[in-house]
């Protein structure tokens, strides 16, 4: 790729963005919007008596609600991921007599003004009669311990176990046992946009339209509708520009089924707007989860069989996305790796901390930071090169597509040898070896390490998500109309949310018809124009299959536009083609008509081919047959300060295949932009929380995420190996640079700083603290 | 408590009574509706918010509108309309430097600050990076924007 390329593949909305034109939910200007506060929790586990009369009577304040008020007027909050035996909470948007997290939602305080608001938030009274709290898996799991909910035998939210192979045998067999115990810390998504609501009631229909920043539009209208006992025509969900989300803004939140619900109450626009402390504690966080993880190997370096428990924390509620992550865990638990013998248990834990969700990644970073941390060990207790170890145990290309011993994973499709091999060539890693040992010899600490991952993108088959307990489809629909004027507008049920996918599907549509991207429009993020698409943005499933549907629905308006060119030219359709912007008689330039004249013909209708409906639109559903799984591979140059612990990542060279780039900018964009994500989880951030359940970030000051000065030189190398079961041959990108970045670092830490850090790099975030050799 | 200022916002003169505690960034979004300022922490920590006040880069969101008497102050909206924003625009489009574009004014600010600094010729690498990290992005991982920022400086790719 030149530079020249990359303003050909820029997204329309940079140039507005760059000018400070971006318009997210709290630019938006509603004459007259009243503003709502919501009153938190402060206590991690209590009983609670709510007394609202004083902020009732505050000035300017036009409603207040608690949890009793709204109990008998909303259904309890539909679980997005909802597997087999998974307990029930009964949330609503409002807690109702107990609390279990700092910050779950008490009160809500609709006023004229914020002032107003906020004055009259301070005048609730909540009384809070503190229970024991539990903040860890291990401590909810001890037979006597607190239980969270009193109709649950235990602090389980859910869990299962599945088999492959002969694990015990395997085990049995072994020629060495490699275990430990993998944690991945509690980070947050850390959108720098947080959420906001503004909720306008239009008496028109008598309805109300909810602006809101989701990656979800769909699914928030769905869960208003139902909590609120509405039917889903009266409510439309608008989605403006979204500043960040990374799976954040996946699930449909309290504060959005609320906002609806004072906006048709008081016949009123609302608006909320999410502070930054409060997205600490009330917006979803990710990770939580710890791996313990054994492999048995065998002298040559095969990894014979492996055993894992997979444990989710997942705070104090098992709604949203709730189990999701660790299951998905479990699904890609052996990696790139073929392993016959398999066993892999999962338990989902409810704690006194706000519920985690989904966060880019997604289950799949806590487990490849277990078996690749786990790989190295190996390597090193059997004397072969980890590289080496690596690729005796790749599933080879010819032997895809390949399922996993569970049964829960199919890898489709890719060249894992030849990207490792590229990847080593480009870190020129024989020579780091030598010279990260020359360090060490002269008393720096210096190091290197790898890690190989998969990622399960395109999130779909409905039927996968059926049987994974996911409440919706996977399946996506895209309409493509094309105008009288020859332009043509893509409806879509994608979201962008600064990964481009406008951009994608523009371009993809554009190709179709062999017109220029200026002539088409995407419109997103509005529920009454788009039609109901199963998932909306998540899951790395935009290009993919957002991009098939568009693919297969312009398809459909190049067959018409072709049959009705051949018309207008009097031609059999079987000898024109459709080249750059018009109809022609293949080899005949002369007999030629543009695509704008059989626009125009098509809506004039005088005359059309027999049998042919005026006009030009189509819709297409592309539910895809499998996942597609990308891959690639991490390689890390650290050097770690034996005075202050800090690790300075000086290289990485990132190997990457998501199959087909529609858009290499914006691959190269969603992958650097991971790997400085993983780079932050890997040594910075962490949403800590001290004995009493009180949550210790809550400001920027207190959560480190990577600025400029600590990324460091990031080179990529690429393989394009598409992806059989779609149509463009696309995996998803979105979430790659996130996975393999931690394990990467703390094996060139471990590296670096030899056995005494074999089981402080074991658990994330890697503090400096930690390393200092005392 | 009400203070009155005079100031010049992207070079128009504004006169306000404003509340004393009210931060510069409620005053350019809330009063003036230049939505273009974004704040995302609200501490002075991520940088989003800033904008040129008589020349330098500040954060509007520790900075109070009542210590704006008598200030020249500039929006990414005000940028937008210079005579260096032409550059800024191609070298973020030719270097992809944005992607969900919140925390765009925050870089486009910052950037246009240095490049009128009479002492740019002078700034070292590790004083571009350095200033270039007062801003937080969550998406593009950096390597972007400070590709941009360097052309903009007439530094080596």
């Amino acid at each position: 790729m030149t530079r020249g390329d990359t303003e050909h593949f820029a997204r329309p909305s940079a140039a507005r963005f760059i000018e400070g034109r971006g318009h997210y939910v709290a630019d938006i200007v509603a004459a007259g919007a009243l503003h709502a506060v919501i009153v938190r929790s402060v206590e991690a586990h209590a009983d609670i008596t709510v007394d609202v009369a004083a902020a009732k009577a505050a000035p300017g304040v036009l409603l207040v609600l608690s949890g009793p008020d709204i109990a008998p007027l909303f259904e309890p909050q539909p679980i997005v991921w909802n597997v087999a035996g998974q307990r029930r909470s009964g949330l609503r948007a409002l807690a109702v007599g107990r609390v279990r997290y700092v910050g779950e939602p008490v009160a809500a305080v609709v006023a004229e003004s914020p002032e107003a608001a906020r004055h009259a938030a301070t005048l609730v009274r909540v009384d809070y009669a503190p229970r024991p709290v539990v903040l860890s898996p291990d401590a909810a799991l001890r037979e006597d311990a607190p239980r969270l909910y009193e109709d649950w035998p235990d602090n389980i939210v859910a869990s299962a176990a599945w088999d492959g192979g002969d694990v015990d045998a395997a085990f049995a067999g072994a020629d060495t046992v490699v275990a430990g115990s993998y944690v991945s810390g509690r980070v947050a998504a850390h959108s720098l946009e947080a959420r906001a609501v503004l909720a306008v009631y239009d008496a028109a229909w008598d309805g109300v339209t909810v602006h809101t920043s989701t990656q979800a539009p769909h699914q928030v209208r769905e869960a208003i509708a139902h909590c609120l006992r509405v039917p889903e025509h009266r409510v439309r969900v608008m989605v403006p520009d979204v500043g960040g989300a990374f799976g954040s803004k996946s699930c449909p939140y309290a504060e959005e089924i609320l906002l609806a619900h004072i906006s048709l109450r008081l016949r009123a626009a609302v608006r909320w707007i999410e502070t930054r402390a409060e997205a600490f504690v009330a917006a979803v966080p990710g990770r939580d989860e710890t791996v313990d993880l054994a492999l048995a190997m065998a002298a040559d370096g095969r990894i014979l069989g492996l055993k894992s428990l997979i444990t989710l924390d997942k705070g104090a509620e098992p709604y949203a996305t709730s189990v999701g992550a660790a299951w998905a865990g479990a699904m890609m638990m052996t990696g790139a790796y073929r392993i016959e013998n398999v066993h892999v248990g999962v338990r989902v834990v409810v704690t006194n901390k706000t519920p985690t969700g989904a966060y880019r990644g997604y289950g799949t970073p806590e487990v490849n930071f277990a078996l690749e941390r786990a790989l190295d060990e190996a390597a090193r207790r059997l004397g072969i090169d980890p590289a080496e170890l690596r690729r005796r145990n790749f599933v080879p290309a010819e032997a895809m597509p390949c399922p996993s011993a569970t049964g829960l994973l199919l890898l489709d499709s890719g060249r894992y040898a030849e990207m490792l091999d590229l990847a080593l060539k480009a870190f020129d890693y024989d020579r780091q070896i030598v010279l990260a040992s020359e360090a060490r010899a002269a008393g720096q600490a210096a190091g290197i390490g790898m890690a190989f991952y998969v990622e399960p993108t395109n999130l779909g088959p409905s039927a996968l998500c059926g049987m994974i307990g996911i409440r919706s489809g996977g399946f996506d629909v895209a309409n493509v109309r094309m105008e009288p004027g020859g332009q043509v507008v893509v409806f879509t049920g994608q979201t962008p949310m600064g990964q481009g996918v406008e951009t994608v599907l523009q371009s993809i549509c554009a190709d179709e018809l062999s017109i220029p991207v200026e002539d088409v429009t995407v419109i997103h993020g509005d529920t009454q124009a788009c039609s109901y698409t199963g998932y909306g943005s998540g899951g790395s499933r935009g290009t993919g299959i957002g991009g098939s549907a568009v693919m297969i629905a312009a398809g459909k308006v190049r067959e018409k536009v072709l049959a009705i060119g051949a018309h207008l030219l009097e031609a059999d359709p079987a000898e024109v083609e459709l080249t750059q912007g018009g109809v022609q008689v293949r080899g005949d330039g002369a007999r030629r008509v543009s695509v704008a004249e059989v626009a125009r013909a098509a809506y004039l209708a005088h005359s059309l081919p027999t049998g042919t409906e005026p006009g030009i639109e189509a819709r297409a559903t592309f539910d895809p047959a499998s996942l597609a799984i990308t891959y690639g591979v991490a390689l890390a140059r650290v050097e770690v300060d034996n005075e202050t612990g800090l690790v300075d990542v000086q290289h990485i060279v990132f190997g990457h295949d998501c199959g087909r780039q529609v858009n290499p900018v914006l691959v190269e964009g969603q992958v650097v932009g991971g790997i400085v994500q993983g780079i932050g989880a890997a040594l910075y951030e962490e949403l800590r929380y001290d004995a009493r359940g009180q949550p210790q970030v809550l400001s920027m000051r207190e959560y480190d995420i990577p600025f400029a000065a600590d990324v460091p030189r990031i080179d990529l190398v690429h393989l394009e190996t598409p992806s059989p079961f779609f149509p463009n041959g696309a995996k998803g990108v979105g979430e790659s640079g996130v996975i393999p970045i931690p394990a990467a670092i703390a094996n060139a830490i471990r590296d670096a700083l030899g056995d005494r850090a074999a089981d402080i790099v074991n658990r994330l975030p890697i503090r400096p603290e930690n390393l200092i050799k005392y | 408590m009400s203070v009155p200022i005079a100031c010049a916002v992207n070079g128009r003169d504004v006169a306000a009574n404003v509340p004393a505690t009210a931060r510069l960034s409620d005053f350019l979004r809330d009063t003036l509706g230049l939505k273009g300022t974004h704040v995302a922490c609200g501490d002075g920590v991520c940088g989003n918010c800033t904008v040129i006040v008589d020349g330098e880069a500040v954060r509007s969101c520790l900075t109070l509108a009542a210590q704006c008497d008598g200030r020249a102050i500039e929006t990414v909206e005000g940028v937008a309309e210079a005579d260096v924003f032409p550059a800024i625009r191609a070298a973020f489009l030719r270097h992809n430097a944005l992607q969900c574009g919140y925390c765009t004014p925050g870089f486009v600010t910052t950037i246009a600050a240095m490049m009128r600094d009479n002492a740019r010729e002078a700034l070292t690498d590790a004083e571009i990076g350095s200033r270039i990290s007062s801003v937080a992005c969550r998406c593009t991982g950096y390597v972007s924007i400070v590709a941009a920022a360097r052309a903009l400086l007439g530094r080596s790719e």
